[in-house]
């Protein structure tokens, strides 16, 4: 039953009050209702306020009878539906939904087709629940659904009719297309709906225990840890034969570590990679927890601010990390990971749910703040997304970027230290950095002592491995690693009581490795076969060489050495130059030298020098250097 | 009375599902790569479980952290058992052995609530070799979280100095905290000088890990107030 405005203000005096119903703006009703709008709102101020009805209409030139309608609309209303108040006010606005009173047009009586879909929904038995039979497989992605398009649902409307002995002489037959349009522009919406509910559902049953108000704030409580690849292209100047070649590398990847509840960032590791790997991991672990010293900027213009630094660098203040998260890349779960953070640092490694980044959104914003101070505001940019109106433009990227790999290291330095100064408002107006600092000192923050935080060396690793000796070939006693065997003096002590021994190696030189009898009696030095002594170089490139050994891609006498060479042949693929850059950083031990590749370049330090005594004299591939 | 008559026969024939697996030896069984992406996964280190232990969710890590704090848990696996129930695949989350207690095997699950034709079955299971089988909810470990939170801290630090000899501080601690009826963590370990106080803060976590010692955890993050008595 319908409840008269009267009614309406009987049962719920709380509307008498013009003020406490929803507000419209003026400016969001059409222009050429705005003054009937304004008019409408008028009169039922009037009457609100206990102005007669028959003044009312005189002041505004009206009936009573129009009054009377325009708060009817506004305060009128089915019993179980609420009124349409200030929206009723709009002249023109449909505020009852509209069904069709009359009946269904048909061939002998054209009534007009307004509203008769909905009607026909409504009448059909079964033709409602025979449509949403057809979407909810389709939308729920069952095997047997049919693939839903506007023409094949158009058809099985047509099969539901049949199906209900719908007489053909009444709508939808009484039209020319049987109610295609009525019928597409239902299936968009019902999908809409549909697919709303099945999200509703899914979030539902895959909602997790609410969790209460985090109450503890401590610094060093939790870790986030993600990879970026930065949305830039840079360069390394390459010195070959007293020539300066600028060469353009594919884009490099940048690890950081991010404090949660001071928000401080720990450290950073730039990865000469697009795909990082446990060693870069471990890099950014081992740069985390060294005191930090601030680099020795070489880029004109280039600074520290004031008082930057990563936490690592505040007096008495050890690093460790506590609940670190992370996504679930492999990398992540890579046994030399756990090691260091669960076996060592006593810690919690968290991989949380998949497709879950907002859980690390924190060290996300991170990556925001280096994008937009930083990879997106230089013209090598290569943007966010392949359109990006920001993206490098075609001319210029024929040539090699201006910025080289050097200024990178130094900018991301000074940015992310800088990060950690800036004051905050979600931290009480104080910088991430003078927050850890207030937990360390006036809190009871974890402390690792420096006995501990010795052992903490994340590429130095150990394993036991069984001693190998074939008396009956007259051969040296060695030991299986990392694809190759290793021997040494030291080994002819244990070969005669030892099975088994253990050695000690860095991950990021496995040249030589160290070995001693499970009791701890140290075995000296064991040497990797003599092809394998032409540079120093990580564990990951010799899995990486033997694979390609393997292939036949490379020479099994030096497979170092023509790795290098085969960069250099194709050193403008900025990818192979970014593998030449990652590379000689190895060979020539992560010194600085590594580094002269860009920036200011002299000639004993070049690649030249050691790419003519490598490369171009193969007899010495077979010995020791 | 229909209905319970219904409810009595399922029961029944539950029971009589076959459960094939060993429980004569908890052993943490590991998951593969692709069940550690796909759940909530932890990992850390332990000291009741003094092995890398492995939780599937947020509650399951807790929940072993409270079972850390529990004096009177002498030591428990996670994921101890593989049991075929029928044909679906079934690990247990956590396997505890309790001081004068008949051994439980906990399940985790939200609301407490577990499908009736798994846990009627394993509930005789376990029964016939002698193991409580509970069913416990995550609500009620969430409910206990900065208790849990203060263990995970207290354990990291246990863990990290395992190889430091504390018997001489131990003694002294629990002398100090005799005589004086109790004392703060502040009295116990100097904020200016964390290295030389160290072994006394390995000491005191020790003692409170075996239970010599109570503290309040439940209501406030470990701090320097926090106050330490003899149990």
């Amino acid at each position: 039953m319908r409840i008269s405005w009267r009614q309406q203000l009987l049962l719920n005096p709380h509307l008498c009050d013009f003020d406490q119903w929803p507000l419209i703006a003026l400016d969001q009703v059409p222009k050429k209702d705005q003054k009937d709008f304004l008019r409408n709102k008028k009169i039922v101020a009037k009457v609100l306020a206990g102005h007669q009805l028959t003044q009312v209409a005189k002041e505004h030139n009206l009936s009573e009878g129009r009054i009377t309608q325009i708060l009817d609309r506004a305060l009128g209303s089915e019993e179980d539906a609420p009124p349409a108040l200030t929206a009723g006010l709009i002249p023109g606005r449909i505020i009852v939904k509209k069904q069709r009173k009359q009946p269904l047009p048909t061939l002998t009586e054209e009534l007009g087709a307004g509203c008769a879909f909905s009607a026909l929904l409504r009448d059909v038995p079964g033709l409602l629940k025979g449509l949403d039979d057809v979407l909810v497989p389709y939308i729920a992605e069952k095997n047997y659904a049919q693939n839903i398009s506007p023409q094949s649902f158009h058809s099985e409307f047509k099969r539901l009719l049949k199906e209900a002995h719908w007489p053909t002489d009444t709508y939808p037959y009484t039209t020319e297309n049987t109610a295609y349009e009525s019928v597409r522009r239902y299936l968009h919406e019902r999908m809409k709906i549909l697919v709303k509910e099945k999200d509703q559902t899914k979030r539902n049953q895959t909602s997790r225990v609410p969790r209460p108000l985090k109450k503890t704030f401590r610094a060093k409580r939790a870790v986030q840890i993600d990879e970026h690849k930065l949305d830039l292209g840079s360069r390394i100047n390459l010195v070959l034969n007293d020539e300066l070649i600028p060469l353009r590398i594919g884009m490099i990847s940048v690890l950081v570590a991010m404090d949660v509840d001071t928000t401080a960032t720990l450290g950073f590791w730039l990865a000469q990679t697009n795909a990082p790997n446990q060693q870069d991991l471990l890099a950014l672990i081992e740069n985390c927890i060294t005191p930090w010293t601030p680099m020795t900027l070489q880029t004109p213009g280039f600074s520290y601010e004031p008082g930057a630094c990563f936490p690592s660098a505040l007096p008495d203040t050890p690093i460790s990390f506590g609940m670190t998260r992370m996504d679930n890349a492999w990398i992540h779960s890579a046994l030399s990971v756990t090691h260091i953070l669960c076996n060592k640092m006593g810690g919690t490694v968290a991989l949380g749910l998949p497709a879950n980044p907002k859980i690390r959104h924190l060290i996300e914003s991170v990556f925001n703040f280096i994008n937009k101070n930083f990879s997106h505001r230089l013209p090598s940019t290569t943007g966010s997304y392949p359109t990006d109106p920001k993206r490098e433009s075609r001319i210029n990227r024929k040539k090699p970027p201006v910025i080289t790999f050097r200024t990178v290291l130094e900018a991301l330095s000074i940015i992310l230290t800088s990060y950690n100064i800036i004051t905050r408002a979600q931290l009480g107006h104080a910088s991430p950095l003078s927050l850890f600092q207030h937990h360390c000192t006036n809190h009871y923050v974890r402390y690792s002592p420096s006995i501990i935080t010795n052992q903490w060396q994340p590429f130095i690793n150990e394993k036991i491995v069984a001693l190998c000796w074939y008396r009956h070939e007259n051969r040296a006693p060695f030991v299986n690693f990392a694809g190759t065997r290793y021997s040494g003096p030291g080994l002819w002590d244990a070969v005669e009581n030892q099975k088994l021994i253990r050695i000690r190696f860095d991950r990021r030189r496995i040249r030589t490795i160290d070995a001693y009898t499970l009791d701890g009696v140290s075995l000296g030095k064991l040497y990797a076969p003599a092809s394998w002594q032409r540079f120093e170089h990580s564990r990951a490139t010799r899995k990486l060489l033997l694979k390609l050994t393997r292939k036949d891609r490379l020479s099994r006498q030096d497979p170092l050495s023509d790795y290098l060479h085969l960069l250099l042949e194709n050193k403008d693929n900025p990818k192979d130059a970014l593998s030449l850059l990652r590379i000689f950083t190895e060979f020539t031990d992560y010194q600085d030298s590594a580094l002269i590749m860009d920036g200011v370049l002299n000639e004993q330090q070049s690649i030249s020098n050691h790419s003519t005594t490598t490369r171009w004299n193969r007899k010495m591939a077979n010995h020791r250097e | 009375m229909s209905i319970h008559k219904e409810a009595s026969f399922n029961m029944f024939a539950a029971q009589q599902v076959k459960i094939k697996g060993d429980v004569m030896e908890p052993t943490q069984h590991v998951i593969t790569r692709n069940f550690k992406t796909a759940t909530d996964f932890y990992t850390r280190h332990m000291l009741k479980h003094p092995f890398l232990s492995e939780f599937h969710s947020y509650s399951e890590l807790l929940y072993a952290a409270l079972l850390e704090g529990d004096p009177t848990v002498i030591s428990y696996v996670p994921q101890p058992f593989h049991l075929q129930i029928g044909k679906r695949h079934y690990k247990p989350d956590v396997y505890v052995l309790r001081e004068k207690q008949r051994r439980q095997v906990i399940e985790l699950k939200p609301r407490g609530e577990m499908d009736e034709t798994l846990r009627v079955p394993l509930f005789h299971y376990f029964k016939k070799h002698r193991i409580d089988f509970e069913v416990l909810s995550n609500e009620a470990v969430m409910e206990r979280r900065t208790e849990a939170e203060n263990w995970l801290e207290i354990i990291q630090i246990l863990v990290e100095a395992r190889h430091l000899t504390t018997t001489k501080e131990e003694q002294q601690v629990w002398e100090r905290l005799f005589k004086n009826q109790g004392c703060t963590l502040r009295e116990i370990v100097d904020s200016g000088n964390r290295e030389g106080t160290y072994s006394l803060e390995v000491a005191l976590f020790r003692l409170l890990h075996q239970g010599h010692v109570v503290a309040e955890l439940s209501e406030k993050s470990l701090d320097y107030d926090t106050v330490f008595q003899c149990a």
